[in-house]
């Protein structure tokens, strides 16, 4: 078992302070949801935790497994096994995706000491797309150019089954998919479930959840992890909103 | 083969195109004309399937040369100046004429040797010409001149190849003129891989029939200096440009390159995409003019030029202009200089690429467009060209170390 764990995070952006304190651990074998409304810190736990450089950690720690995460650059945390699905992954012209995909992968066998076979790698690439329900001719467009928002969730999770990560962020993957792209999405992290393999789902909606049910649910309001409990919380949610979050823990 | 235009002057500061440029870089006066190389007579080279015709010139001699033998039969002409006298002295002619100063009348004026290439009208050649310039001597102008000539509703491509080792100090005035006839179609692919001693000064010109269409890439990678400028006619109705371009400015390189698309006919239209990346304290320079003439309604005509700097000092400037002169026609041009965007490299360093990794295949990738346009025997090689260029390291033992 490996563990993800947060304490007493604070950070700003341009000297706006965002995350007032965040507490939160994540195990292996376990999956969080994170909820929250709008402009509350949600995407900014998951860029700090990936090492985006414009946000400035000003106090707190993260440890993933016992190492501190703060210290590695982005593609040593990458390395390292954490894997972030972005809210809005960003086109990357020219660049197509199987030669991308096929260095990514190459990168992060070498951490394990192992060379990429090109003919294996080709294979699993093809099934994990047709897994993904995704047109084979993906591999050979540029990277998210073009993408309708739902291929670009849909090759956010290609990415994910191929470097398998041990941790994983879905920064609301969930939000502009139908529901055919949505059950194709949650078909993609439930295979990764499993005893080495932890997540925080971000999200504003319950019907992801009822595809993956979470073990945790976390409320972050005002930049800090306010309450956190079971599936109850979700319902809560859809039901009542925020307004007794506000009320119940608002500054 | 030489006329003299009088009147015409060196171009000064105040010289538009040649504002940004400096004349005493290119030693037009101090060096002396190469003159004619004592050369052994051109040898015939073996019949390669893959290209219709090869000429290959060292240090102003034709060294190799062939022509698939049933081109010959149709009355394809590919050879040397001296074979076409005529039609040679008809394009410097006119190549002096468009000259506007002594920086580009003396290529005109002073030709030393070169090649033809003439497609007879209605004939097709498959396979692509090659003309290969390579450059050993140090000290001196060459003059090497390339004209084509394409008769009515005839097809073929030509790739031209000017190439000098690193360490020889030398200039190169070069030119090629086209003719593109009623209905033809012609692809020049000019790749540029001077020695950044080289001094690098062209002036090229192309002028389109009734329907012709003419796609032109070029690749300036190499010279420490480099002018050249290329001037595109669309005199017939129905006539179409295509031009793409692939610059990088590295080290101490200076590049700057002009092209200019007349519009002087119906119905005409032009392409024009040109992309950079400068980096180190180099400089690079892209001038662009489209010019719609009164008489050319329904002109649809697009330039683009976008330049990638890969750090601060490195310097690129884009001029797009448009001169329009009527009505009813269809023109737009842009141009966008910037740095790699930090949001991509991100993305990819989330991915478990090092920054720098990141910063190269996304510099890579803008590029790819035009890779893709160049001839398929060369696309490697370009590939990896470009990758150098834009600083893929050295020591992968591909990028040739220079100075
Ligand atoms: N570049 C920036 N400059 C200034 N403020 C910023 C910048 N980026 C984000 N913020 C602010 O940080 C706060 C937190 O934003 P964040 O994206 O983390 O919210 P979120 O919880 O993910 O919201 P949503 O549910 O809308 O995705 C917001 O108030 C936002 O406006
Ligand atoms: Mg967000």
């Amino acid at each position: 078992m490996k563990t993800l764990r947060i304490e007493g995070l604070t950070a700003e952006i341009e000297g706006k302070p965002i995350l007032k304190g965040v507490d939160l651990e994540i195990k292996t074998g376990e999956i969080h949801a994170l909820m929250g409304p709008n402009g509350h810190g949600k995407s900014t736990l998951a860029n700090i935790l990936m090492g985006h450089p414009k946000y400035t950690v000003t106090g707190g720690k993260i440890l993933l497994d016992g190492q501190d995460l703060l210290e590695m650059d982005v593609p040593d945390r990458s390395k390292a096994g954490l894997f972030l699905a972005f809210q809005y992954p960003v086109e990357i012209p020219g660049v197509t995706v199987g030669k991308f995909l096929k260095r990514a992968a190459e990168i992060h066998m070498a951490v394990r000491g192992e060379k990429l076979n090109v003919t294996k790698f080709i294979k699993q690439a093809r099934e994990d797309m047709s897994f993904l329900e995704m047109d084979q001719q993906f591999i050979n467009r540029y990277l998210n150019e073009g993408f309708s928002g739902g291929e670009k969730k849909r090759m956010e999770i290609l990415q994910l089954l191929t470097l398998k990560p041990r941790f994983a962020l879905f920064d609301e993957t969930d939000s502009g998919l139908d529901i055919d792209a949505l059950k194709v999405v949650s078909k993609g992290i439930n295979r990764l479930r499993g005893d080495d393999f932890g997540a925080l789902i971000i999200t504003h909606y319950q019907r992801i959840l009822n595809y993956i049910q979470p073990d945790f649910v976390h409320i972050l309001y005002q930049g800090r992890v306010v309450t956190t409990g079971g599936s109850e919380l979700v319902t809560a949610l859809e039901e009542k909103g925020y307004d007794w979050v506000k009320e119940k823990y608002g500054a | 083969m030489t006329a003299v235009k009088p009147d015409l002057t060196w171009p000064g500061r105040t010289n538009e195109e040649w504002r940004r440029s400096s004349l005493e870089k290119f030693a037009l006066e101090s060096r002396s004309a190469a003159g004619p190389s004592q050369g052994k007579p051109a040898k015939k080279l073996d019949h390669d399937p893959a290209f219709s015709g090869r000429l290959s010139f060292v240090d102003g001699v034709l060294a190799g040369a062939d022509l698939a033998p049933e081109l010959v039969a149709q009355g394809f002409l590919f050879g040397s100046l001296t074979d076409a006298p005529a039609l040679v002295k008809d394009h410097l002619a006119r190549g002096l004429t468009l000259a506007d100063t002594l920086a580009s009348s003396g290529h005109y004026s002073r030709v030393e040797f070169g090649a033809v290439l003439v497609v007879p009208a209605r004939a097709t050649a498959e396979a692509p010409f090659l003309i290969e310039i390579t450059e050993n001597r140090s000290g001196v102008v060459t003059t090497p001149h390339i004209a084509v000539s394409l008769g009515e509703a005839s097809q073929a491509a030509l790739v031209v190849r000017h190439r000098s080792p690193e360490g020889k100090a030398f200039t190169v005035d070069s030119a090629t003129s086209v003719d593109v006839g009623a209905g033809a179609v012609f692809r020049l692919s000019e790749l540029q891989t001077h020695g950044r001693a080289a001094a690098v000064l062209d002036h090229s010109f192309a002028t389109l029939g009734r329907d012709a269409q003419f796609f032109h890439w070029c690749a300036p990678i190499g010279g420490g200096v480099v002018k050249t400028r290329f001037d595109f006619t669309l005199a017939g109705e129905g006539s179409s440009v295509r031009t793409h371009g692939l610059y990088f400015g590295v080290d101490d390189q200076h590049k700057d390159m002009r092209i200019s698309l007349t519009h002087a006919s119906p119905q005409a239209s032009s392409y024009a995409l040109y992309k950079g990346a400068v980096r180190d304290r180099a400089r690079t320079v892209f001038q662009g003019l489209i010019e719609v003439k009164p008489e050319a309604s329904k002109t649809d005509a697009y330039l683009s030029n976008k330049n990638l700097i890969l750090n601060d000092g490195a310097r690129a400037d884009s001029l797009p202009q448009l001169k329009i002169d009527t009505n009813d026609v269809k023109c737009s041009h842009g141009s966008t200089t910037g740095k790699v965007n930090e949001e991509e490299v991100y993305y990819l360093t989330a991915r478990g690429f090092s920054k720098e990794e990141a910063r190269l295949l996304i510099a890579q990738g803008l590029f790819a467009e035009l890779i893709d346009e160049a001839p398929s025997f060369l696309r490697d090689e370009v590939e990896t060209l470009v990758a150098c260029a834009l600083g893929a390291d050295a020591h992968l033992g591909v990028c040739q170390e220079s100075e």
